[in-house]
């Protein structure tokens, strides 16, 4: 990881003047490398040995395009914070912190130069991750199932975590088991937020406030009654939806426990050294257990 | 219709457990073949010329006929015992869906969502079990395929014409 962050660091230094100092804001402080390690811990369950040129460059890029992700997530939630700090269109505004994602966007790919494989699972990830936004967005205060949440973030966050794994492994073998390890941290990402809800009062008021199926919010409105709430916001209670979220948690927490174990399962069944790989699903594990 | 007879258990209920049981039988059968193809000795001692020698070749694509087999076998044992346990793990939510009768009012709706959704997890679990196996198979082939490949390259073959590829793993 360091590395990665040296990488990081030198990429910075050869951008251009106007956008440093956004770059260096985005970039600089906080992140946990979640998906950089995934392609490390892909390629070392296939591969021994160093960690070569084209992997290291892989993670660098999809530190790049993730930040995007986050720069533009931050905007469509107007979230003023994010990591304890201002965000991105919150301290530059939002036409630099739009005009900067496009930047980065543009410095990916040259980043990857020949690494047409890297290419192609980098456009992938972009359209599916679109597309994702779009449908989780359409989709807003619907009555909707377990099995409709799983396919919605199967294509949001399970789709960046499968990238990783093909980056990783480069033959597409760990693939299924990045989209499970996407899987699992989004759910815990929504079991975490809920939480946040009931322990800091605080977290996750987006989530409410837009009718995002979230995993908790999915096994909420099986009670018909909490579905009136989460459909119509406007004529609800917002803070007694949180209390029905909150009652879901240990089903949830069940839940995310049998997508861990299916990720493991994958692990063992397809990588040659499995126990980086289940080191990632504990750890992604813990990020609800807070 | 299970309303019309309280007595009487829904037909569709009582099927659950004897399917569980044939998928369970299914994987003891291949398992009790698999031994038929864990002993490769027993099947080239038939095609021994006679007086005890060997004959190599032969040998050497008979093996891997049995190995392919054996990986097979393995295979089919694991999926019958991986639909057995996704009907068990599901029995209730298979009862629960079949014994939904209509009533009146929001509750209905709700009920047939829920159970509806519950049933796309099983049919997702089963596509998911199906599709595993399937590339577990694969990959096992490719290895003996490329063991096989090894096995019978000519060593005289140099330059362009020698074997560099390996089978993706």
């Amino acid at each position: 990881m360091t590395q990665l962050r040296e990488r990081i660091a030198r990429w910075i230094g050869d951008c251009s003047e106007e956008l440093r100092e956004a770059l260096e804001w985005q970039f600089l402080t906080g992140s946990k490398y979640f998906r950089p390690l995934t392609i490390f811990s892909c390629y070392r369950a296939v591969q021994e040995g160093p960690i070569p040129d084209q992997i290291m460059q892989s993670a660098l890029v999809i530190e790049l395009f993730h930040n995007v992700s986050l720069i533009i997530d931050d905007i469509v939630d107007r979230s003023p914070t994010r990591r304890g700090r201002a965000t991105m269109h919150t301290k530059f505004g939002e036409l630099s912190a739009l005009m900067t994602s496009g930047y980065i966007v543009a410095e990916g790919y040259l980043q990857l130069k020949d690494d047409l494989t890297g290419v192609a699972l980098f456009s992938e990830l972009l359209k599916r991750l679109g597309v994702a936004e779009c449908l989780q967005w359409r989709l807003r205060r619907q009555p909707l199932g377990v099995e409709d949440w799983r396919k919605i973030a199967g294509e949001d966050t399970g789709s960046m975590f499968e990238v990783c794994a093909c980056l990783g492994d480069r033959s597409g073998r760990l693939r299924t088991f990045g989209g499970l390890l996407g899987l699992l941290y989004h759910g815990c990402d929504d079991v975490g937020d809920v939480k946040g809800l009931a322990a800091l009062g605080g977290g996750g008021e987006e989530d409410l406030r837009d009718g995002i199926l979230t995993l908790p919010a999915a096994l909420a409105i099986r009670d018909p009654a909490v579905t009136k709430i989460f459909c119509d916001p406007e004529g609800g209670d917002l803070a007694e939806l949180g209390r029905h979220l909150v009652a879901t948690l240990p089903e949830a927490e069940a839940y995310l426990d049998r997508i861990a174990e299916e990720g493991r399962t994958e692990a063992r069944s397809f990588a040659i050294n499995s126990a980086p790989l289940v080191a990632l699903i504990e750890r992604t594990r813990q990020l609800s257990r807070y | 219709m299970a309303g019309d007879n309280p007595g009487a258990p829904f037909p569709a209920t009582t099927l659950l457990g004897p399917m569980i049981g044939v998928f369970g039988a299914m994987a003891d059968w291949a398992a009790a073949h698999r031994q038929r193809f864990d002993q490769p000795s027993a099947g080239s001692d038939a095609h021994s010329p006679p007086g005890g020698q060997h004959n190599p070749p032969v040998a050497d694509l008979l093996l891997p006929v049995g190995q392919a087999m054996v990986i097979a076998t393995n295979r089919s044992v694991s999926y019958w015992l991986g639909l057995a346990h996704i009907f068990e793990s599901h029995q209730i939510t298979l009862a629960q869906v079949m014994g939904v009768a209509p009533i009146d009012g929001d509750a209905a709706g709700s009920e047939r969502l829920v159970a509806a959704d519950r049933l796309r997890a099983l049919l997702r679990e089963l596509g998911d079990l199906a599709t595993r196996e399937a590339r577990i198979l694969q990959n096992e082939l490719s290895a003996l395929d490329e063991g096989l490949a090894q096995t019978f390259q000519q060593p005289e073959l140099s330059g362009s014409y020698r074997r560099r590829w390996r089978a993706k793993t």
